[in-house]
């Protein structure tokens, strides 16, 4: 035994325990019985689930709300909204109220920015026009900023409005699809600002005057972006073309050289 | 009932699969004092020994669906048990976190033994070592792991469950002497 090697070691213990046997309790298959009639780990991992999927869930819809685009782009039609940079409407502009529902923050912001001057006054139009005409309207009028405006303007405004709203009346019930009276690309922006002597765009806005990439990225700004302050401005030197001028509503940036252009 | 227990066995396989209560009873009188068995090798007390057969036998029950027909039912169910003590063990360590080291306890008498002294013996000897090293004895020695497959059942390193089997082994041969010494006046070393 003293010189018992380990394989002999684990063989005897291996043999007298192969055929070892003890009786259990009374108890033990009462136990066992019981143990089969309430399975309840199934439904620990499901009880866990439940908590992080509806915080999952919250989070996603909270991040959904408040990412969401708060209007309606459209490159055609005369039901086209335009964004962030819609000008203050006066009071007397009861008919556009109506049917606005609310404002992005983006806008609040750019609204309240914004210094109003006379030639932007067109841009109004067209959005009036848009607000009457097309469901999808966000603007809440009361809490834009009044612009100054001169009295005779006004009344321009509000012919314009009558008008454009008797117009596009047939167009707002046929919804989205447009007749051949409110199909007006956004160029028609350019159009009516150029018919009512409104704001003054750079030259190379004007489709002939497209040279360098700067240009036509201007271009296409300008009709999308109807604000003073573009979302992104090119602008040419003797080293080219650069951005001149950012405008992300709550941050704005402008070169030295645009700021003096403009003042 | 030694005659025709294995195909009794395997008989009541169908049954338990359906999750008839009479063949899982049936299944449980024939193999519980077996299964007990192999749950005392691994348990530090009766008691401790009782628990693991029983959640062993919910646990083959549940899954006795699972049951491949690769090997012997009877082998299937001992795994379920031996895989239960390691359970048992592994949460016992994160809990209590107590190595009882060789401590001489007197062992209470077995009410239930029915296969002899000496196995009686080898369980009282089993049951001085700690937890750890009788779980590296049990597992090697009589269920016939390899020391990579101890090492992963237990969470430790190869390097721990050799240094832990060969602790164990010189502990059991220094107790079998001295056991054998005690029942042999005569014995020369």
């Amino acid at each position: 035994m003293q010189t018992m090697s380990d394989k002999e070691l684990d063989e005897l213990f291996k043999k007298k325990f192969g055929t070892y046997e003890v009786q259990p309790s009374d108890a033990a298959w009462a136990a066992i019985t019981a143990g089969l009639s309430t399975p309840n780990k199934q439904k620990r991992p499901f009880r866990i689930m439940l908590p992080v999927a509806a915080s999952f869930l919250i989070i996603l819809g909270a991040g959904w709300w408040f990412m969401r685009p708060s209007s309606t782009i459209k490159l055609r039609g005369k039901d086209t909204l335009t964004v962030a940079g819609i000008q203050p409407v006066p009071p007397q502009q009861a008919l556009v109220k109506d049917s606005v529902k609310k404002e992005s923050f983006i806008k609040k912001i750019a609204a309240l920015k914004i210094k109003g001057r006379q030639q932007l006054a067109s841009y109004k139009v067209q959005s009036e026009e848009a607000r009457m005409a097309d469901a999808h309207v966000d603007l809440l009028p009361e809490e834009l900023v009044p612009v100054q405006h001169a009295p005779a303007r006004q009344a321009d405004l509000h012919q314009s409005v009558q008008a454009l709203a008797l117009e596009s009346a047939p167009s707002a019930s046929a919804g989205r699809s447009a007749s051949a009276n409110s199909k007006p690309v956004i160029a028609s922006a350019t159009d009516e600002t150029t018919m009512q002597g409104g704001y003054t765009e750079p030259e190379s806005q004007r489709l002939g005057g497209i040279k360098t990439v700067g240009d036509l990225v201007n271009f296409v700004v300008s009709k999308v972006d109807h604000r003073k302050d573009k979302l992104i401005e090119f602008s040419d030197n003797d080293e080219g073309t650069l951005i001149s001028g950012i405008n992300l509503g709550v941050v704005k940036i402008r070169t030295k050289a645009n700021r003096d252009k403009q003042n | 009932m030694n005659l025709s227990r294995k195909v009794t066995v395997d008989d009541l396989l169908e049954g338990c699969k359906r999750g008839e209560r009479r063949a899982q009873e049936l299944l449980y009188k024939l193999l519980a004092s077996r299964m007990l068995g192999v749950c005392m090798r691994y348990a530090k007390d009766h008691y401790e020994a009782e628990d693991m057969l029983q959640v062993g036998f919910v646990k083959v029950f549940q899954k006795v669906g699972e049951f491949r027909g690769d090997g012997s039912f009877e082998g299937w169910i001992r795994r379920i048990m031996v895989n239960t003590a390691i359970e048992t063990y592994r949460k016992n360590q994160r809990m209590l976190n107590v190595v009882d080291l060789e401590e001489v306890r007197d062992s209470p008498q077995s009410m239930f033994d029915m296969s002899g002294l000496e196995a009686k013996d080898l369980l009282n000897l089993i049951r001085h070592l700690s937890n750890g090293y009788r779980m590296v004895f049990n597992l090697y020695a009589i269920e016939g792991y390899s020391h990579k497959e101890i090492a992963e059942q237990l969470g430790i390193t190869e390097g721990a469950s050799k240094s832990q089997l060969s602790r164990a082994r010189a502990i059991l041969k220094d107790k079998l002497i001295k056991m054998e010494g005690s029942k042999h006046a005569d014995y020369v070393g």
